[in-house]
């Protein structure tokens, strides 16, 4: 059985359609109205073979879609927009293969560097006693936080004739404001650690590079400690 | 007070500081690519009596020499070094 409908009239207030057929072999719809509103449910439990979708609307406002299967074997997305904005949320494992040559990961400190947020500080002193210290503040601005890479330091005799003394000490990263010693690195002659987890003050908080001088002689030291601020 | 701004809004790269006897400090700034230091003397930094002693600006940019070297070798493609030494190859035994 055949039932062929054309509709011309110009406008059309509602067409309910409600279909009890226990097969239906196609449906061909062709929508031509400048404007139309498409409500689609779909209540499938399983869709099996193909959903080809093909978007060619100048603009699309948002595109919702909650993929909630065990597992997906593939999902090719080709975004050819000259912008684009992605969000996206994994919980669970993710595993990307990056395999364009001129796609550049960074990790947030070489990020930092490269787009000029880095901060790099420097102390030195001269002719230290024993347990002589000094140190360099920072007050991190508002809005900001200072996220701590790595601190090395120096110690050397004054005097040549004291190379070969006991030339030690240590240099700290504090948190001044919080009273909390942050990390610190002691050894002969010098040291230096980087730090995987960066060491943070957040804003506000006032920041100390120490640096002391352990040694029975008077020395020179420096100390450097690195990071970025963002 | 260029320094002082840059101390407070974070806006440096580098910052040295040298504690001088008298208790002030001594402290110099630079971003990258700006090609000149903010160096100034402060006493009591972060205190209630916060004083500027002295400030300057540092020319940090590279001698002209150095700068006309890099021209010059732009023009040849060539990155390496071309100074008036480095010109002249070693004879050939």
């Amino acid at each position: 059985m055949t039932l062929c409908v054309d509709i011309t009239a110009q406008t059309i207030g509602k067409i309910g359609i409600d279909i009890q057929a226990q097969t239906i072999g196609a449906i061909d719809i062709n929508i031509a109205a400048s404007a139309v509103k498409l409500a689609i449910t779909i209540n499938a439990g399983d869709i099996t073979g193909n959903l080809p979708i093909d978007i060619t609307a100048q603009t699309v406002g948002n595109i919702g879609i909650d993929i909630k299967a065990q597992t997906v074997s593939q999902l090719n997305v080709n975004i050819a927009a000259s912008a684009a904005t992605i969000t996206v949320s994994v919980t669970g494992i993710a595993n990307f293969s990056i395999v364009a040559q001129e796609v550049g990961v960074y990790l947030q400190p070489e990020w930092a560097a490269k787009e000029g947020n880095d901060k790099n500080f420097y102390l030195t002193a001269v002719n230290m006693g024993w347990h002589e210290g000094v140190y360099a503040s920072y007050v991190v601005p508002s809005g900001k936080t200072l996220y701590l890479c790595g601190l090395s330091f120096r110690i050397a005799a004054a005097d040549a004739a004291n190379y070969d003394h006991h030339l030690y000490g240590y240099a700290s990263l504090i948190d001044w404001t919080a009273d909390i010693n942050l990390a610190t690195i002691g050894g002969l002659g010098g040291g230096g650690i980087p730090c995987p987890k960066p060491v943070t003050i957040p804003e506000g908080h006032e920041f100390k590079l120490e640096l002391y001088c352990e040694a029975g002689v008077d020395c020179h030291l420096l100390a450097s400690s690195w990071g970025y601020e963002i | 007070m260029e320094g002082l701004r840059r101390l407070y809004s974070g806006d440096f790269n580098h910052m040295s500081q040298e504690r001088q006897p008298d208790g002030s400090v001594i402290i110099t700034l630079s971003k990258r690519g700006e090609g000149r230091f903010y160096r100034f003397r402060v006493r009591d930094l972060y205190g209630p009596d916060e004083e500027i002693l002295e400030e300057e600006v540092i020319d940090a940019a590279p001698p002209q020499y150095i700068l006309d070297r890099m021209k010059e070798a732009q023009k040849h493609g060539r990155t390496d070094n071309v100074g008036p030494a480095d010109t002249q190859e070693a004879p050939v035994p």
